[in-house]
């Protein structure tokens, strides 16, 4: 008889991720907690979905070595979401020695808090009611070897029921997606953790349940990366698309239907401008206020700048910055901009006949900002120095 | 403007100067000291620029000593005319000034009229006077001083006329300096004199809080990586387990074979130490049976063959025994022969010896006699030398030597007595009827006297002569030396005790005498002491004795002996008793030869019976031991018969063991035990090892795990991830505040190098004047410089080495004449600079200004002053030493001490 399962696919919950970039403590806890916050939004969805259990497909840590508060607070929230839930270690929280799946302190707290969490730390067929799970857990930070390469004995399969659809769930890179590629905060997956699925017998299998890849990415009608349900980084590409889940119905010998669920909260934006004249910046005001509307403590933006601006236009970037700063969860800022008087202002700085000392000084500064190294950046600092003490009189 | 001409009125010592012409250029005043011509300086300088009514100490200073009210004529050009000065200084001093073309001025009027055409501030007094154009007046003993200050007193018009030369050169604003002063404050706070950040600085802090980023990141980091060594430790100590767990059971595999080999080696070597023993049993007993049988049959052999060669031994011991009992009778007639032979001849020597104890007999009495005799002698010459030397002893003390020293001394005795006879007077008392009395000496008729000194004769009772004997000196003189003689002659007879020298020869005579007698006696005595003493005649005493003794000691052995009447007897009687010794003494001889002969003989007859008897006592022994063997050997193992069974039983019972332990150690062998042994240490070696490894990894793994063991207090990768964060906030913090502060040093150093380069630009002009007329000193080259610092001059500095603009040398560090050179060249320059605004002149005193110069520094300095001249200066020297200035080319003034006061007069230097 053929089953027909419907459950949740997810991963790289990363809890307890840091977010050190972010400098101010209240807006980093708060990043934090939405990490925990969008676990309830999973359980929703896994329950408006219909779902019989949630499968997590590594990382639901993002260190091997959480705090006590972080593990007590995932594990409420993974009990209540009120189904099963199957999960695998990931690199991140990979189950190797010493590792918190061990720990005496996560056990007690599972058994209290989650029961219906089932880590799957061998590599060995899990028959559930509805389906059969084949679990690749990642027993160290990095596997030389193939995670999946166990699947690939026949013998593994030998007297399984035929008609439960059978659920491979993995964690690595396939072919460039991983990780390490998507991320620009310099964290690395480090080498390791390859899947290479085209080495598996299609015929053994029904679905392919993926992490690593933070982006929602479907490898091929019967293999995804959920991604991860709430962005954590600033995302390279049009198609990186971070912040959901995936609803699967699957059955055994058939295509499973794979649906995407949204649950992300957090707005993680990147935004780039060259100011070629000071003109620009109004436009440029107005298309981040587009991007970021009237929300506040809900975005964080990755802003790179560049060109050059007259010292009025760049203390009026300078209050718009400041503004953003306070709004956004985070202000990553990549600024080369070249701030210096424009060419009227130097000129009327250095044509100060009543002041020839400072007029020789302005000239010989204006000199020195012809330039891109740090001599010329220190010898626009002065100018803008000399022009602001010029204008106090 | 330009001086004319002064003339001084009870000023201080000048009662009336006269008047003194200035030349348009060049003015040398003269004159020794106290001439007045310092007095005259500050006159020029107190009428231009001290209000006239005042009663200040300078008023009064300028006050005569004789009385009166101090007036200074002073004319001068300025503005294109001629102006006519004059002062009466005084509480209500008096001014006048006139000029052509213009009514005369008097009073403050006049003062202020002055003062605009000097320039100055009308109607000074006190020090502000005193302080006018002090670059334009040098004062005796303020030569050397730096000019900077005055050129900075001057600073309006100076300034102005080199704003004027040096082109586009402008001064700094006031917002110039204060933007300099903001920047330099700003950076003060932010930067070290050194360059380093402040410890309170934005900068300082933002480093130092990058720095502690840093170390904590490191720390995070250092801990995190030492999490992944502890779990690389738990893999490693993990693959150590499952490598061991495989070996170790293949180890204790071997090991359990191997310990199974050992143990069958074991039992093998047990067997074959067994069969060895019983090997061994048999072989011995078997070679006990084969050695007593051998020995059996060897005895019998021997005894038999001693039987056999005992037999011919018996025969031979009789034939022995008959030959030794006739060598014995032999033997025991020899000796009784001899015997008899030596009883003979000790008869003869007994004779013999008896007759020569005789002959000593009568030896000895003989020499006994001889001796008393001789000693007899002895004794009778040795009483007569005693009586000889007694004879010597007895006569007087003197000896052949003192006898001629004598006969001298008498004979010098005469020779005196004889001179002084000569000389000496005679009295002789041929008849007296009174009594003569002569020096004191009675004398009577006969007798006579010989003067030889003054003497009183007295004759009776009244005649009273004296007498003086004549020859003068002469007489004193043989008087001397025959007393000396006779003196010397005494004293040498009384040495001697002797009275004369008569006695004396007699003496030596008998002396001599005596001694040849006593020689004689002495030659005697000498030569029987070689033969005679007391020593000789005892010993031929006892000699004679003992030869009696002998002689009746040996007589007793001789009954018979007919004793000799005399030693012609006893001689003869000795001669034939010596010959019937030899005689006998040769029978004896004869006899002892043949009786040794016998001796020999019976003696070897014995010795060959004895030995032909010890071999046969010896056979005979050697046939009993050996029977005794043989009878022992058959007790043991028995007779013929029996014992050849139990010899071949005995050799098959070998033969069996040590076929049983052959085969056991070939069984042994292919065991192969020389390597099981190896084997075995090998394998417990090897299982030790590694149940060592493994209890190590064990213990690895267990404290890696407890080590990983967090508790959940924190995460270290988050702890890293924040620590690394906060580093790259640090840093780009840094970033900004790092060249906020560069930016603000950059503006300062900008702003103080601006300074500076205006100030050099804006000072050029007056530093190229000074550097003109140091040439003129120095040579080409000669540079000076000055700074313009908050527009004070400053900084005068002068090049160290011409033509160079490296390396000046401060004013101060200057030697003495330097400094007055470099200050005289910086007035004139000054001066140059300011004449623009007075008609292009202005006059330059100096007052004993150059008292450091040497000479012919002196001489390049006239160059300068004239220089200065050419350039429309007018120059006023004023010196003691007018020669020193005669190269100047200058109008002389000399100034000379008078009674009214000094006196002017001029002429040409």
């Amino acid at each position: 008889m053929t089953v027909t399962v419907r459950f949740l696919h997810t991963a790289d919950w990363q809890l307890g991720k840091p977010f050190a970039g972010i400098q101010d403590p209240e807006k980093r806890a708060l990043v934090r907690q939405e990490r925990l916050a969008v676990l309830d939004r999973i359980g929703q969805a896994a329950r408006e979905s219909g779902a019989s259990f949630i499968v997590v497909a590594g990382d639901l840590f993002d260190s091997a070595s959480p705090t006590r508060s972080t593990v007590a607070a995932a594990c409420s929230a993974i009990g209540r979401m009120g189904l099963p839930v199957y999960a695998i270690p990931g690199n991140h929280d990979h189950g190797g020695p010493g590792s918190l799946w061990e720990q005496d302190f996560f056990r007690r707290e599972c058994a209290a808090l989650a029961p219906n969490f089932q880590l799957l730390l061998k590599p060995e067929p899990v028959e559930l009611p509805q389906a059969v799970l084949f679990p690749c857990p990642l027993l160290r930070r990095s596997e030389s070897t193939d995670p999946t390469a166990w699947l690939r004995d026949g013998e593994v399969f030998a007297g399984l029921p035929e008609g439960k659809p059978r659920i491979v769930i993995a964690h690595g890179s396939v072919q460039g997606f991983g990780s390490a590629a998507d991320d620009d905060e310099g964290e690395t997956g480090g080498p390791g953790n390859l899947l290479d699925l085209d080495r598996l017998n299609p015929a053994a299998w029904d679905y392919i349940a993926l992490g690593d890849w933070h982006g929602t990415k479907l490898l091929s009608a019967r293999a995804a990366y959920s991604g991860t349900p709430e962005p954590d980084r600033f995302s390279k590409g049009e198609s990186n698309e971070p912040g959901h889940v995936l609803a699967v119905e699957a059955e055994r010998g058939g295509p499973p239907v794979i649906s995407r669920i949204r649950t992300a909260r957090l707005g993680w934006h990147r935004a780039a401008r060259h100011f070629s004249e000071d003109a620009a910046l109004e436009s440029f005001q107005t298309e981040i206020a587009e991007l970021l509307g009237q929300r506040g403590h809900q975005d964080l933006l990755r802003l790179e700048l560049s060109g050059s601006l007259g010292l009025a236009a760049a203390s009026e970037l300078e209050k718009m910055l400041d503004s953003w700063r306070a709004r956004l969860l985070r202000l990553k800022l990549l600024d080369r901009t070249r701030v210096a008087p424009g060419p009227e202002e130097t000129a009327r700085l250095m044509s100060r006949a009543e002041d020839p000392v400072t007029g020789r000084v302005a000239a010989r500064l204006a000199a020195l900002a012809q330039g891109e190294d740090e001599n010329a950046a220190v010898a626009r600092v002065a100018l803008r120095e000399l022009h602001a003490a010029c204008m106090d009189g | 403007m330009r001086l004319i001409s002064a003339r001084l009125r009870s000023y201080r010592i000048h009662r009336d100067s006269g008047t003194i012409v200035f030349d348009r250029r060049r003015t040398v005043i003269s004159g020794p000291n106290e001439a007045g011509k310092s007095t005259l300086a500050e006159a020029v300088h107190r009428a231009l620029f001290l209000k006239a009514k005042g009663d200040t100490a300078d008023h009064r200073a300028m006050q005569p000593a004789l009385g009166g009210v101090p007036e200074v004529d002073l004319t001068f050009e300025a503005r294109g005319k001629v102006w006519e000065l004059r002062k009466r200084f005084a509480r209500n001093g008096t001014t006048s000034l006139t000029t052509d073309g213009a009514a005369a001025l008097s009073g403050e009027a006049a003062e202020s009229e002055l003062a605009d055409l000097l320039g100055v501030e009308g109607g000074l007094s006190g020090k502000a006077a005193l302080g006018q154009w002090p670059h334009l007046w040098v004062w005796q003993g303020e030569s050397g001083n730096d000019p900077s200050p005055h050129a900075t007193s001057q600073h309006a018009g100076l300034l102005r006329r080199l704003q004027d030369s040096g082109g586009a050169a402008a001064m700094q604003s006031e917002r110039d300096s204060r933007l300099a002063a903001r920047f330099a404050a700003a950076s003060g706070t932010i930067f070290t004199l050194a360059g380093n950040p402040r410890t309170d600085s934005e900068l300082a802090r933002a480093t130092a809080a990058l720095t502690e980023a840093g170390a904590r990141q490191a720390a995070a980091a250092g801990k995190l990586e030492a999490n992944l060594r502890t779990v690389r430790d738990f893999e490693s100590a993990t693959a150590t387990l499952a490598e061991l767990g495989v070996s170790l059971e293949t180890l204790r595999r071997q090991h359990r074979d191997v310990s199974a080999r050992q143990e069958k080696i074991t039992a093998l070597r047990q067997r074959e130490t067994a069969g060895q023993g019983r090997a061994e049993t048999a072989a011995l007993r078997l070679t006990a049976l084969e050695t007593a049988e051998q020995r059996i049959l060897r005895l019998r052999d021997s005894i038999q063959a001693l039987e056999t060669a005992l037999a011919p031994d018996h025969a031979g011991a009789l034939a022995l025994t008959l030959a030794g009992d006739q060598a014995a009778a032999h033997s025991a007639a020899a000796a009784t022969a001899h015997e008899s032979a030596e009883r003979a001849r000790e008869t003869a020597r007994q004779r013999r010896d008896l007759a020569v104890a005789w002959v000593a007999r009568f030896e000895a009495g003989a020499r006994l006699d001889e001796l008393s005799a001789g000693m007899a002698r002895v004794e009778e010459l040795n009483a007569e030398l005693a009586a000889l030397r007694r004879q010597s002893a007895e006569l007087p003390n003197v000896d052949a030597a003192g006898l001629q020293r004598i006969q001298q001394l008498e004979t010098a005795q005469s020779s005196a007595r004889a001179a002084l006879q000569a000389m000496a007077t005679r009295l002789e008392v041929v008849s007296a009827d009174q009594a003569v009395e002569v020096g004191g000496a009675r004398m009577t008729a006969g007798m006579h006297q010989v003067l030889t000194e003054d003497t009183e004769i007295l004759y009776g009772a009244d005649l009273k002569l004296r007498l003086r004997p004549g020859g003068g000196t002469g007489l004193d003189e043989a008087r001397r030396k025959c007393g000396a003689a006779d003196a010397a002659l005494r004293e040498a007879l009384g040495a001697c005790g002797l009275a004369t020298g008569g006695e004396a020869a007699l003496a030596v005579a008998r002396r001599t005498d005596l001694a040849a007698r006593i020689r004689a006696v002495e030659a005697g005595l000498e030569s029987m002491a070689r033969s005679v003493s007391a020593k000789a005649l005892a010993a031929a005493g006892e000699a004679h004795i003992a030869a009696r003794a002998d002689v009746s000691r040996r007589s007793g052995q001789l009954p018979d002996f007919a004793a000799p009447g005399s030693p012609e007897e006893a001689t003869a009687l000795a001669r034939t008793a010596a010959r019937q010794l030899e005689d006998a003494e040769s029978a004896a001889q004869s006899a002892r030869a043949v009786r040794d002969a016998a001796s020999r003989a019976l003696a070897e007859a014995v010795k060959t019976l004895e030995a032909r008897t010890r071999t046969m006592q010896a056979r005979n022994r050697e046939i009993s031991d050996l029977q005794a063997q043989l009878r022992l050997l058959l007790d043991q193992h028995g007779a013929d018969e029996p014992r050849a069974l139990a010899l071949a039983r005995s050799r098959e019972e070998s033969r069996a063991a040590a076929e049983s332990l052959t085969a056991c150690r070939s069984e042994l062998a292919d065991l192969q035990p020389h390597l099981a042994a190896g084997d075995l240490e090998r394998l417990s070696r090897a299982l030790d090892q590694s149940t060592a490894r493994k209890n190590e990894a064990e213990i690895r793994r267990a404290v890696a795990r407890d080590s990983l063991r967090s508790d959940g207090a924190e995460d270290p990768e988050a702890e890293l991830a924040l620590a690394a964060a906060q580093a790259a906030a640090a840093a780009e913090h840094l970033i900004p505040v790092r060249r906020q502060a560069q930016a603000v040093r950059l503006l300062d150093e900008l702003f103080t190098a601006e300074q500076r380069a205006l100030a050099d630009q804006f000072t050029r002009p007056l530093a190229d004047r000074i550097s003109g007329y140091l040439e003129c000193l120095f040579g080409p080259g000669g540079r000076a410089s000055m700074m313009l610092e908050d527009n004070r001059f400053t900084g005068l500095r002068l090049a160290a080495r011409p033509g160079q603009d490296t390396g000046f040398l401060s004013f101060s560090a200057l030697s003495g004449g330097t400094r007055e050179q470099l200050a005289a060249a910086v007035r004139l320059a000054v001066a140059e600079i300011l004449a623009a605004d007075h008609d292009g002149c202005l006059p330059v005193v100096f007052d004993d200004a150059f008292t450091n110069s040497d000479p012919e520094r002196l001489l390049t300095l006239q160059r300068m002053l004239d220089l200065a001249a050419g350039r429309g200066l007018q120059i006023v020297v004023l010196t003691c030493h007018p020669a020193a200035y005669a190269g100047l080319g200058a109008a002389a003034v000399t100034l000379s001490r008078g009674t009214d006061g000094p006196a002017a007069e001029s002429g040409e230097v």
